[in-house]
C-alpha cells in the first residue's frame, strides 16, 4: 500500500501578470518504508512540494493522501495532530524556537501533546546527533550545524510515519552529513518510516531506494537506485 | 509545565519592550476603568447619604398603626427594622410664654439614630429619655428667658383616642429641654413643635403611632408592606390602598421601583449613560492594547509557524496570545485599583473643594471590594476583548507563511508614487511616503487611536460645553433677580408674606402659588391657528386622547387679589364675583423647534371666550390620585402669560385665580397634592448689583419664620457663581478623564512607534550601505514623523469640528459663544504635545539609526 498518493497536485503564488506555478499536477506515490531522494534546480518547487505533504501549506487544486485520507480536506485541528504525530518535518532553514532550551525544542512535538519521550529513545537520538552536552542551552548558542542537528531530533522525537527533510545538510561539512544521513537511514529501517529528503547533493542522493527530479513544478524523472 | 505556557511566559520575559508598552496600555485604560467606577460609586454613595442625610434611612412608612400591633410589624420576618413616631402630645406651657403650648412628636431611639431629625438639632443634643424634648428655634427666640437644660412644669393632653368623645385629661408634668431644632410649625397652631422620646412599649394599647420600616430584602418592599399592612389589620383609604408610603427617591437609588414607574426614574438613565461610557472606552482601550498584542503577535510570527509546524493546534497557538494577555494584565489590573483610586481621589477631593459651596456639603471618595472586584473583570474582559483578534489571526494562518515571516507578507504591490513628497524630496521622499505606506497596519493603527482619543476627549468636552453655553441662556431669560420658594406643607404664615412683600430696594414683585390639575374638551374647542398647526392631534405625549375627549394639561396659578386685579384691568375686565378665572390663551405653534426664537412663537389655543364656565379636573394625569372637580368661570381671555416667573410647559393652559380661590380649590385635593400645592413662590425684580443683598435680607426674614429645610432662596449672581463653579469643577473632572485617554493614545503611539523602527534598522542600515548619507537619513525619519504625527490631527480635527458644530446647532448655541467656552487652549496643547512627542521620539531614533555601526546593525538579527 502507498503511505503517500499525490493526484494533480497544484500550488500557485501570485496573480495575474506575476502569478508563479509553483507544483504544476503533481502525480506521485510513496510506497512505506521507500527513502525518496527529491533533487532540481533551485526555484523548481522542491520546497514546496514538501510543505504541502507537511501539511504547513495548503494545495490550489489536486489531493494528497496519507494513508488514503485526503488531508486536504482536514481542519486546522486535524490537521495540527498530523503534523504533531504523522510527519516530521526539517526546514531548509533551521527553525528552532530561540527561547526554549536545545532539549525542550527536540521534545516539542510531544509536549504539544502533554507527553514527554521515552527516555531511551530520547538518549539515543541525542548521542547519534552528538548533542548531548548542548542539551540544556540555548539554540542562539550553538553553532549553525548544531541547530540543524537539533531540528533533526525533533523531527525523529515523535518516530514519525513520514519524514519530510528540505535539505537537511545543506549547511553541513562532509562528516556531519554523512552522520546525519546515516541516521536517517537508521531510522528509516529500524522504524520502517518513510523519508523524502530534498538535496542538491548527488552523492547524498544516491543513498536514497528512488530519485525524483522535478523542473518548472513537474515531475521529469523517476528512477529506483535499488530495487 | 504546560509547553505552551512555559513558551508564553518565556516570550513575555525575552520581548521586554513590546512586553512593557502592553503593561502601560493595560495599566492607564485599566485605571481609567477604575477611576470610572469610584466616580460613580462616590457619586451613587453621596446620593444615598444625602438622601438619608435630608429624609431619612427607611423603606416604607405604616401610618395610623395602633400601638398593639407594634408587636406584630417587629416580628413580621421581612421588616429588619423598625422606628416609631406618634403619640402625640400637647403641653400647656406656664404662662409666660408667647404661644401657649408645645406640639410634642414622640419618636422612640431607633427613630432618632435613623431618621433626619437629628441632623436640624442646632445646639444640644436629641433626647434620651421620656420626658426630655428638643424644641423649634422660634420658642428660644420668642421667649428669651429659656435655655437648654431648663424644666419646665407644664399640662399634659395626651391626643389619644378615647371612646368617650371630650374626654380629654390634663396630667401635670415636667418637660426638660435638651436641644433647639432648625423646625418651625404655621403660627396659625399656637404652638412650638417638640419633639420628644418614647419608648414603644410603653404606649398605651389604644393610641396610633406611625411606623418606619426598614426591610430585609429591599427588593420586595413594594409587595411585602401592603401584605404587613393587611397582616396586622389596617384598613384600606377610599381609593383601595393601605396607609403606606414608600421612600420612592432612597429606593431608586438602589434598583427599587414601583410598578410601572421604572422608566420615570432618572437612576436607570444614569446607570444606563455609566455602562455606556464604560462600554464605549472599553471598546476603544480595547483596540489601542489590540495593537499592541498585534505588534507582539507580529514579533513572534515566525516562531508561531515554527510551532505550528510541528503540530501545534489553532487553539494552542490562540493561547499563546490569550496567556500572554493573562500574564501581562494581572499585575497592571492590581496595581491599577491603587492608581484608580488614588487618581479619582485627587480628582474628586479638588472636585468637592470646587463645589462644596454649592452643595453645602463635601463628596466622599467610596470604593467598596465590590466595586474593585467589578473594575479589575471590566478591565480583564478589555484585554481578553483586545488579545481576542490576534490570537485568532494568529491561530488562523498558514504554518509556511508564518515561518517565512514578515518579508513575504508585505504586499508585492506597486509602491503608490507620491508626485508632491517626490518632487519636494526627490528620492528620499519616495522612500519616505514608501516607508509609511509599506508599515500601513501600524501606521493605521496610530491614527486611529490617536484621532480616537482627540475625537472622545474633546467631543464629550464640546457636548458639554454646548449644553453648559445653553443652560446659561435660559437662564439669562429669566426675569426675576431673586427667587424664593416657600414650602412648609401648610398655608404660608400672611405675616411672612407681607414682610416679604415689604421689602424695600425692590423694583417688582411677584408672589404665586401653582398646582397642576387638567380640563377635558372635545376637538371643537382648538382655535382655527392651532389647529392649523397641528392641534391636540400632534402634542402627542402632552395631551391625551380618550373617546373622542383630549385631556388638556392646565396650571392653576393663585395670584394674589390686587396682582390678580391689575391683571384683569389691563385686559379692561373686572373680576366675577365668585370662582373668576382669567385663561392664558396662548400655545407654542412649533414647540419642536430648534431656535430658541421660533420656539417661543404662539398662536391662540382655545376657543375659549370670558363668561364661559369650565370644569377642571385634579387629575392631570392617571397616577393622580385624587379626582376633585371644580368650575371656574373665565373672567377674561388673555393672549400671553403675566410675567410673574412662571413659565408654562408645553400645551399648557394657565388658569389665574386670586389666591383665596387658589387655597379654597386646594384644599379638596388629595392629601399629598394638598401638601405640595401649598408652596409660594416670590419673585423679585431689583437693582442691579442688588441682588445679593436682597437675598440674604430674605434669607433673615423667612428664618425667622420657618425651619431652613422649608425655603429656598436663590439670585441671579448667586446662580451664576455655583454655575461657574460647577462648570469648572465639572470641567476639571473631564479634562482629567480626558488627559488619561490622551496619555493612554499618546504612549501606545510610541510604543507602535518605537517598535517599527526597531525592526527598520535593518533597512536603514543597508539604505546606508548603498550611500545614503547622514543627512538623508535624519531627512527620511524627519518626513516620516511629521506624515505620522500631522495625519491623526488633520483625520480627528475636521471631525471635531464636525462634532462641535453639530453640537452648537442642536443646542441653538453660536460659534463664537462656544469658542469662548471650549478650553481650546486644551486642545491646542493635545494637538503640540502630539506633534511634539512624535517628532521627538523620531529624532532620538534618527540619531540613533546614524550612529549604528551599518554591519551590525546588518548582522544583527531581532530575537
Ligand atoms: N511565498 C511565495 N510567494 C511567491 N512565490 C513563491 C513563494 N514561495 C515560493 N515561490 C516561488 O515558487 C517557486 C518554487 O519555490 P520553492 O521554494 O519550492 O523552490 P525550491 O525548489 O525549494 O528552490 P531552492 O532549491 O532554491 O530551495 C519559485 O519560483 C519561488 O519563487
Ligand atoms: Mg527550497
Amino acid at each position: 500500500m502507498d503511505i503517500l498518493r499525490t493526484e494533480g497536485l497544484t500550488r500557485q503564488y501570485g496573480t495575474g501578470q506575476t502569478m508563479v506555478t509553483a507544483l504544476d499536477h503533481v502525480d506521485l506515490q510513496v510506497e512505506r518504508g521507500q527513502f525518496v531522494a527529491i533533487i532540481g534546480a533551485s526555484g523548481s518547487g522542491k520546497s514546496t512540494l514538501l510543505h504541502l505533504l507537511g501539511g504547513v501549506d495548503r494545495p490550489d487544486g489536486g489531493k494528497i493522501f496519507v494513508e488514503d485520507v485526503d488531508i486536504a480536506t482536514f481542519g486546522e485541528e486535524l490537521l495540527a495532530q498530523y503534523r504533531r504525530r504523522k510527519v516530521g518535518l526539517i526546514y531548509q532553514f533551521y527553525n528552532l524556537i530561540p527561547t526554549l532550551s536545545v532539549k525542550k525544542n527536540i521534545c516539542l512535538p510531544m509536549l504539544l501533546d502533554n507527553k514527554e519521550p521515552g527516555k531511551e529513545r530520547f538518549d539515543d537520538i541525542v548521542k547519534t546527533l552528538g548533542l548531548g552536552d548542548r542539551l540544556e542551552h540555548l539554540p542562539g548558542q550553538l553553532s549553525g550545524g548544531q541547530q540543524q542537528r537539533a531540528a533533526i531530533g525533533r523531527a525523529l522525537i515523535y518516530q514519525p510515519a513520514i519524514l519530510l527533510a528540505d535539505e537537511p545538510t545543506g549547511n553541513l561539512d562532509r562528516k556531519n552529513t554523512e552522520e546525519i544521513i546515516s541516521l536517517l537511514k537508521l531510522s528509516n529501517r529500524q522504524y520502517k518510516q518513510t523519508i523524502l529528503l530534498v538535496t542538491h547533493d548527488e552523492n547524498v542522493a544516491l543513498e536514497a531506494d528512488r530519485i525524483i527530479k522535478i523542473e518548472d513544478g513537474k515531475i521529469i524523472s523517476d528512477k529506483a537506485v535499488r530495487p | 509545565m504546560n509547553i505552551i505556557r512555559e513558551y508564553s511566559l518565556d516570550q513575555v520575559r525575552k520581548n521586554r519592550r513590546t512586553s512593557i508598552s502592553i503593561i502601560v496600555a493595560v495599566l492607564i485604560a485599566s485605571t481609567f476603568l477604575c477611576t470610572l467606577l469610584v466616580f460613580a460609586q462616590s457619586f451613587w454613595n453621596q446620593m444615598v447619604q444625602q438622601q438619608i442625610y435630608t429624609s431619612g434611612d427607611w423603606d416604607a412608612e405604616l401610618m395610623d398603626v395602633p400601638a398593639d400591633r407594634l408587636g406584630m410589624v417587629r416580628d413580621n420576618a421581612g421588616v429588619k427594622a423598625m422606628f416609631v413616631k406618634g403619640d402625640n402630645q400637647t403641653a400647656f406651657l406656664p404662662e409666660e410664654t408667647a404661644l401657649p403650648y408645645f406640639l410634642i412628636q414622640n419618636c422612640d431611639s431607633n427613630y432618632w439614630d435613623a431618621m433626619y431629625e437629628k441632623n436640624m438639632i442646632l445646639r444640644g443634643r436629641i433626647p434620651q429619655a421620656p420626658g426630655e424634648v428638643v424644641v423649634s428655634k422660634d420658642f428660644f427666640s420668642q421667649n428669651q428667658t429659656y435655655g437648654i437644660g431648663d424644666t419646665l412644669a407644664v399640662e399634659i393632653d395626651s391626643n389619644v383616642r378615647t371612646h368617650m368623645e371630650g374626654s380629654q385629661q390634663k396630667d401635670a408634668d415636667s418637660l426638660t429641654i435638651v436641644g433647639e431644632l432648625d423646625v418651625s410649625v404655621s403660627s396659625g397652631y399656637k404652638g412650638y413643635l417638640a419633639y420628644g422620646f418614647m419608648e414603644p412599649d410603653e404606649l398605651s394599647p389604644d393610641s396610633e403611632v406611625v411606623v418606619y420600616l426598614q426591610m430585609e430584602r429591599r427588593g420586595k418592599v413594594y409587595t411585602a408592606v401592603p401584605q404587613i399592612a393587611q397582616a396586622i389589620g389596617l384598613p384600606k383609604d377610599e381609593y383601595g390602598n393601605y396607609p403606606c408610603r414608600y421612600h420612592a427617591a432612597l429606593l431608586a437609588w438602589h434598583g427599587v421601583y414601583a410598578p410601572g414607574s421604572f422608566f420615570q426614574s432618572d437612576v436607570p438613565k444614569l446607570f444606563l449613560g455609566l455602562l455606556l461610557t464604560a462600554g464605549a472606552s472599553m471598546a476603544v482601550f480595547a483596540y489601542i492594547i489590540r495593537g499592541a498584542f498585534g505588534i507582539s503577535a507580529k514579533q513572534k510570527i515566525h516562531q508561531l509557524g515554527i510551532l505550528k509546524s510541528v503540530g501545534a493546534g489553532p487553539k494552542q497557538i490562540g493561547r499563546t496570545v490569550i496567556y500572554e494577555a493573562c500574564i501581562l494584565s494581572a499585575i497592571p489590573i492590581l496595581l491599577s485599583m491603587v492608581l484608580g483610586y488614588l487618581f479619582s481621589f485627587g480628582v474628586l477631593s479638588a472636585y468637592s473643594g470646587m463645589t462644596s459651596e454649592v452643595f453645602g456639603s463635601r463628596m466622599e471618595v467610596s470604593f467598596s471590594p465590590a466595586a474593585a472586584l467589578i473594575a479589575a473583570v471590566f478591565s480583564f474582559v478589555m484585554v481578553l476583548l483586545a488579545a481576542h483578534g490576534p490570537a485568532k489571526q494568529m491561530s488562523k494562518i498558514l504554518p509556511i507563511e508564518a515561518v517565512r515571516g514578515e518579508q513575504y507578507s508585505i504586499s508585492v504591490k506597486k509602491a503608490k508614487s507620491h508626485p508632491v513628497l517626490a518632487k519636494r524630496f526627490g528620492f528620499l521622499g519616495e522612500i519616505a511616503a514608501n516607508s509609511v505606506n509599506a508599515g500601513r497596519k501600524l501606521y493605521h493603527t496610530c491614527m486611529v487611536t490617536l484621532s480616537l482619543c482627540m475625537l472622545l476627549a474633546f467631543g464629550f468636552l464640546a457636548v458639554f460645553t454646548a449644553s453648559d453655553i445653553s443652560n446659561a441662556q435660559a437662564e439669562n431669560m429669566n426675569h426675576f433677580d431673586v427667587n424664593i420658594t416657600l414650602g412648609t406643607g401648610e398655608r404660608i404664615d400672611g405675616a411672612l408674606l407681607a414682610e416679604l412683600k415689604a421689602m424695600q430696594g425692590v423694583q417688582g414683585i411677584s408672589v404665586y402659588a401653582r398646582a397642576n390639575c387638567a380640563v377635558w374638551l372635545s376637538g371643537s374647542d382648538q382655535s382655527a391657528e392651532f389647529l392649523q398647526a397641528g392641534g391636540f392631534d400632534s402634542a402627542d405625549g402632552y395631551i391625551v386622547e380618550r373617546v373622542g375627549r383630549y385631556r388638556i394639561p392646565c396650571v392653576l396659578v393663585g395670584m394674589e387679589q390686587d396682582a390678580y386685579e391689575n391683571v384683569l384691568r389691563e385686559a379692561g375686565m373686572e373680576a366675577l364675583p365668585e370662582s373668576s378665572a382669567i385663561i392664558v390663551n396662548s400655545v407654542a405653534k412649533n414647540p419642536g423647534a430648534r431656535d430658541y426664537e421660533a420656539m417661543q412663537e404662539t398662536v391662540p389655543y382655545l376657543n375659549l371666550r370670558q363668561g364661559q364656565r369650565v370644569e377642571l379636573t385634579e387629575k392631570y394625569s392617571d397616577d393622580t390620585q385624587g379626582d376633585y372637580e371644580f368650575m371656574v368661570d373665565v373672567a377674561a381671555v388673555i393672549p400671553s402669560m403675566p410675567e410673574i416667573g412662571l413659565d408654562p410647559s408645553f400645551y399648557t393652559l394657565p388658569v389665574i385665580v386670586p389666591m383665596e380661590e387658589y387655597y379654597a380649590i386646594i384644599g379638596n385635593f388629595s392629601d399629598e397634592m394638598e401638601v405640595y400645592n401649598y408652596r409660594n413662590y416670590v419673585n423679585y425684580v431689583v437693582p442691579d448689583g442688588m441682588d445679593e443683598e436682597i437675598q440674604g435680607e430674605a434669607e433673615r426674614i423667612c428664618s425667622a419664620y420657618l425651619g431652613s429645610s422649608d425655603f429656598m432662596t436663590s439670585s441671579k449672581t448667586e446662580r451664576m457663581r455655583n454655575r461657574g463653579r460647577m462648570t469648572g469643577a465639572t470641567m476639571f473632572v473631564v479634562c482629567s478623564l480626558a488627559a488619561l485617554f490622551g496619555i493612554v493614545g499618546i504612549s501606545s503611539v510610541l510604543s507602535a512607534i518605537l517598535n517599527s523602527l526597531g525592526q527598520r534598522r535593518k533597512e536603514f542600515a543597508m539604505l546606508r550601505s548603498v550611500g545614503v548619507d547622514e543627512k538623508g537619513i535624519r531627512r527620511l525619519l524627519g518626513m516620516e514623523g511629521f506624515l505620522l504625527s500631522v495625519r491623526p490631527i488633520l483625520i480627528g480635527l475636521p471631525m471635531l469640528i464636525i462634532i462641535c458644530a453639530a453640537q452648537c446647532y442642536m443646542m441653538g448655541v453660536s460659534i463664537v459663544e462656544f469658542l469662548c467656552a471650549f478650553p481650546v487652549w486644551v486642545l491646542l496643547m493635545y494637538i503640540v504635545m502630539v506633534l511634539l512627542v512624535i517628532n521627538g521620539i523620531y529624532m532620538l531614533a534618527s540619531k540613533k539609526i546614524r550612529d549604528d555601526v551599518i554591519v551590525e546593525a546588518i548582522k544583527d538579527d531581532t530575537v
